[in-house]
């Protein structure tokens, strides 16, 4: 019997010199796992942005129709979208997390989403952002508001903010500031979302997908130069403070004082020795420890302290910037409190007596001044961009489909969402936190009078919320298998979401892009229009402007939205006469936006107001003070019956 | 954070605060005064009060915290300006210092009174020379993560 042992013995001992191939093996091993994994990662990312920069860069932006940037976009683009939500995917099947590599991933897509389209559009977009670079303009030379003038300078915190920004950054410091706003939030939105995130649910896949959906669902154009932007992120804030620091404690670890408390302990006991599923029932009857939810960080009563009081500072900022945010941040605080996931009870009653002494104290410059037009000026905030977005679709068939494309790719994230919280209620969650906060901005449709806008502005405030839920539609358990069923549908999900993204964000992008032409006629007018002139422009919100002077030129639109357009020559002149007064000339000012304008909007071909525009120069009646390919300023010629007109232009070109 | 990351964080924030300040006040027209001004004005103020903070707050949450409060107390400076009728970028640029010197004064008496209490610690563990102290093994070189009597590094 031993003999052969110890022939076994020896051949293994005479074995062991051919082992030396062994050793080295060991520490290649020793180099954290995937490393080659997530340098793949990096050079299909890599690849995916500069396919994607490339086809952007070679799109011919004068070649914009009503259908929007998306369908300008060269198969290289889209290929360059693909790769980057490949590689997102893979690195959500990576075993462990990278926050790094997932993080960086981030950067690129916001980078390639809003950046991108700023960098080759020369000038940067978007009417609204003009017009706030106008009050912030106002502000930083007269260092006082306009409360008469514009229903937003009684909520001036954030024109404020920048203008001391700007003026302490240097010279030519808002355009900056404008164009890369954009971005910058959408950036700065991540962190909290992230914090969020991390309270909320327990594992990082969630966590990262919810980043990345966020991102990609954000096409309501909130982000920009504006009010809404900066309160965004101070909402985000604001409950990212709350559920970092003031939640219940975890029930597994807090002193058993009732008999409830005593249950959850049992319960968790249950919980964690029941793997059978015969047990599990038993365990679900009594509220314990949330598999869905993080434990809360352990935290001193000073470090409470000084978090309430972060939480006033940011909600004061927040009540001085913005009239709807205000409310937003209480519903979500309601809702936490209600929810008892939040410890502060007599918070959202601090709250709302802070933004009701705001309000009826501070604003009352405009109450008192112009409480008549109050509700017709916050209605005018509408046609920032959403009014043409709400219950009515208009225009020629390009743009109704970018508005059904645009409806049903909201509709998409809100089905994700319900998903989502259908599964991580399945997967052993009780807790509805998230589904809360989502749902409670829909109060706000009832309190405010933003028009067809509302339902948009809801959209924003829920949509780190639905995202997250969305995320908890593909991982929705602790630790959820990788499973290869919720990686592909992951990707199926960012394939569809990116161009739509495209599609939905940049759908305006004809007349909502300006070029160097028009800020140049814009220039012409701020530099040569006596004080007390009108404007006078065919169609609404297409100006880039006004971002100088706003306290003393007037704007007028001849064609309201919605009307069919009936003009003529003859009658565009009556309409400038009739703008003629005594404080000032009319000047008409016709720029290329308001052509596509009104050929998506009011029902003409884009050559109508080109049309016009020709006639009008060619008319005696008018004189052309300035004149581009992209814009023209034109006055009244000076006719015994009209008034005098705007002083001869000094220079300018002609 | 590592206590090196939080002292890097910190040199970095005084880098910012001292180069936001000098380049403002001076009025110079270099491309670095918007970069050095915002990244100050974005984050600066509000890590003076949470950037020490001791709560399990992980880099993240902090950066959040400091981005969130920095913002609220810039708008609160400029809004303070409007309201008072004394806009000027110089005003509030010493006035967002002045209230980073309130959070580093918080943070100041929180250091002292650790200290303090570390202090109280010592001399009551000298007080108590029965009780074993504890002591590194003879023969094994004494490892950095040790506690030491007077409470330097680690927790009693």
């Amino acid at each position: 019997m031993t003999e052969p042992a110890g022939t076994a013995l020896r051949e293994l001992e005479a074995a062991r010199p051919t082992r030396p191939v062994r050793p080295p093996l060991p520490r290649p091993r020793r180099r954290p796992p995937g490393l080659r994994a997530a340098a793949m990662v990096l050079a299909v990312n890599l690849t995916g942005a500069g396919l994607y920069w490339l086809g952007l860069r070679s799109v011919d932006l004068r070649a914009l129709d009503d259908s929007g940037l998306v369908t300008l976009l060269p198969a290289a683009a889209l290929a360059g979208l693909a790769l980057l939500a490949c590689a997102f995917t893979v690195t959500l099947a990576l075993r462990r997390e990278r926050a790094g590599l997932l993080a960086w991933q981030l950067l690129v897509l916001v980078a390639c989403l809003h950046a991108a389209v700023a960098v080759i559009e020369q000038v940067p977009r978007f009417q609204t952002a003009w017009v706030h670079a106008g009050f912030t303009d106002y502000i930083l030379r007269t260092g006082a508001t306009l409360p008469q003038e514009d229903a937003r300078f009684s909520w001036p915190g954030f024109f404020a903010v920048s203008a001391f920004a700007a003026q302490a950054g240097g010279e030519g410091a808002v355009t900056q500031l404008l164009r890369w706003t954009p971005t910058l939030s959408n950036l700065a939105y991540l962190l909290p979302l992230l914090v969020i995130a991390r309270a909320m649910t327990t594992h990082w896949r969630a966590r990262w997908l919810a980043a990345w959906l966020f991102v990609l669902g954000n096409w309501v154009a909130q982000d920009y130069y504006s009010p809404q932007g900066l309160a965004f992120l101070l909402y985000l804030v604001i409950v990212a403070v709350a559920l970092t620091w003031f939640r219940p404690p975890y029930p597994e670890l807090a002193p058993a004082r009732t008999s409830r408390d005593l249950l959850a302990r049992a319960q968790a006991l249950l919980r964690r020795a029941s793997r059978p599923r015969l047990l599990r029932p038993l365990a679900a009857l009594v509220p314990g420890p949330d598999p869905g939810l993080r434990r809360p960080p352990e935290s001193t009563p000073s470090d409470r302290g000084l978090m309430l009081g972060v939480l006033l500072v940011v909600f004061l900022a927040i009540t001085v910037s913005h009239q709807l945010t205000p409310f937003a941040v209480i519903a979500a605080v309601a809702v936490l409190v209600a929810a008892d996931r939040v410890t502060l009870r007599g918070l959202p009653l601090l709250l709302v007596t802070l933004v009701a002494v705001w309000v009826s104290w501070m604003t009352v410059a405009y109450w008192s001044g112009n409480l008549g037009t109050m509700l017709g000026s916050l209605g005018s905030l509408a046609t920032n961009l959403g009014d043409n977005l709400g219950d009515r679709i208009v225009g020629t068939r390009e743009r109704q489909l970018v508005q059904y494309g645009r409806i049903a790719f909201t509709a998409a994230v809100l089905a994700l969402a319900a998903l989502g919280a259908v599964r991580r209620r399945r997967a052993g969650s009780a807790d509805r936190t998230i589904t809360l906060l989502a749902l409670a901005p829909f109060i706000l449709v009832a309190l405010q009078s933003y028009g067809g806008e509302a339902l948009f502005r809801v959209y924003f405030f829920a949509l780190p919320f639905l995202a997250l839920l969305a995320a908890l539609a593909f991982f929705p358990t602790r630790a959820p298998r990788r499973s290869p069923a919720a990686l592909a549908a992951t990707l199926a999900v960012s394939l569809v979401l990116l161009p739509g993204f495209v599609m939905a964000r940049y759908g305006n992008e004809v007349f909502e892009r300006y070029t160097p032409g028009e800020i140049q006629a814009m220039h012409y007018v701020y530099d040569h229009v006596p004080t007390g002139s009108t404007v006078v422009t065919i169609a609404p919100s297409n100006l880039p402007g006004p971002s100088e002077r706003v306290e003393d030129i007037r704007y007028v639109a001849v064609l309201e939205e919605g009307r069919k357009a009936r003009l003529d020559l003859a009658g565009l002149r009556r309409r400038l006469a009739d703008h003629q007064t005594d404080a000032g000339p009319a000047v008409l000012v016709l720029t290329r936006a308001q052509r596509f304008y009104v050929q998506a909007n009011l029902g003409r071909p884009a050559s109508w107001v080109a049309d016009l525009e020709d006639q009008a120069r060619d008319s005696a009646a008018f004189r052309v003070e300035y004149a581009n390919p992209d814009a023209a300023v034109l006055t009244l010629a000076a006719t015994p019956d009209t008034l005098p007109a705007a002083p001869a232009p000094q220079g300018g070109p002609r | 954070m590592s206590g090196r990351a939080a002292r890097w964080c910190w040199t970095a924030w005084a880098v910012a605060a001292a180069a936001a300040a000098a380049l403002t006040l001076t009025g110079a027209t270099t491309p670095l005064r918007p970069v050095a001004t915002w990244l100050f004005l974005a984050l600066g103020p509000g890590w003076a009060f949470v950037g020490g903070a001791r709560p399990a707050a992980d880099p993240l949450t902090r950066v959040t915290v400091a981005l969130g409060l920095s913002i609220a107390i810039d708008i609160t400076v400029a809004q303070g300006m409007l309201l008072t009728d004394s806009w000027s970028p110089r005003t509030g640029l010493l006035a967002v210092l002045a209230v980073c010197a309130v959070g580093l004064a918080l943070h100041a008496r929180r250091a002292l009174r650790l200290r303090r209490t570390r202090k109280l610690v010592g001399s009551l563990h000298a007080q108590l020379p029965q009780l074993p102290s504890p002591t590194v093994p003879a023969g094994q070189p004494s490892s950095p993560g040790i506690t030491t009597a007077n409470g330097e590094r680690g927790t009693p």
